[in-house]
């Protein structure tokens, strides 16, 4: 119980998150790197997902992580594992804060991603045409 | 002229990484309770900001001519290793540190144009240290337990 609630606090946890997103953009942008246009699309997408987070994000992802108590103090280990309760507060939390907040982050990165895709293709098509 | 331009983008991203770095020491220092400490966090990543900042500038000044090309490759470590720390303190430092990331990308580009080499294996080289800094970092926080 303890470690399962352990790994659900790690899982949601936001450096975990931008982790994934991070190897996840670099797989991608891997898999993109003959297309010159697709690529640099990507690296742009970060950059400006990189300028999105702090401003556009900032109060519906960044509030409700922290609930109103500032992020370290939210993140304090103590504040959970002194809770008898820890698996039961894990699983609300995630089905009441994480998933909705994430969900919002997640699909506007994907978002930006397929329409890259669907950009470069609609672009090859247009070359291909002229 | 494009050199000037290199020189000039890696001072102001060794300032900015190195100010960002001792701006937020100072501001933690002065809001933690008597007794706590920087170290291990956010000590550790607050030097690393600023020796990041440092070795982008020294990378950028030995690039020229023809150097080894590991100067270049130096640079677009010094770049993923800063997106790292942007994404993971995107909430905090991150956004501050942004324009440095941008001023050595734009210069490890200019670079990278100046002496015809390709940017794709910085590129690269950028993403892996992204990718393995995050890990470092992420495993010494759960290590720490902060």
């Amino acid at each position: 119980m303890r470690t399962l609630a352990e790994v659900l606090y790690w899982a949601g946890r936001l450096e975990i998150v931008m982790l994934v997103v991070i190897a996840a953009h670099a797989i991608i942008a891997w898999h993109w790197r003959k297309s010159p246009l697709r690529c640099w699309l990507g690296v742009g997408w970060l950059l400006f997902f990189i300028v999105l987070l702090p401003t556009v994000f900032y109060e519906p992802i960044f509030r409700p992580l922290t609930n109103g108590v500032g992020y370290n103090y939210a993140h304090l280990y103590e504040r959970i594992w002194t809770d008898e309760q820890a698996l039961s507060n894990m699983l609300s939390g995630w089905k009441l804060t994480l998933i909705p907040v994430y969900a919002r982050l997640l699909i506007a990165w994907l978002g930006g991603l397929i329409a890259i895709h669907f950009l470069s293709v609609l672009l090859q098509r247009a070359a291909a045409r002229v | 002229m494009g050199r000037a331009v290199e020189w000039i983008l890696a001072i102001i991203g060794a300032v900015i990484a190195t100010g960002i770095a001792g701006v937020f020491a100072q501001q933690q220092s002065s809001v933690q309770a008597p007794g706590e400490s920087l170290w291990p966090f956010p000590g550790i990543v607050l030097l690393e900001i600023a020796l990041l900042g440092l070795m982008g500038l020294v990378a950028v000044a030995f690039d020229s001519g023809d150097s080894p090309r590991y100067w270049g490759m130096l640079t677009g470590g010094v770049v993923g290793a800063l997106i790292s720390l942007v994404f993971l303190g995107i909430f905090s430092v991150g956004p501050f540190l942004f324009p440095a990331v941008l001023a050595f990308l734009v210069a490890a580009l200019m670079a990278d144009h100046r002496r015809g080499r390709r940017s794709a294996p910085n590129l690269g080289l950028a993403a892996v240290i992204l990718f393995a800094n995050a890990v470092l970092l992420i495993a010494l926080i759960m290590a720490t337990r902060r």
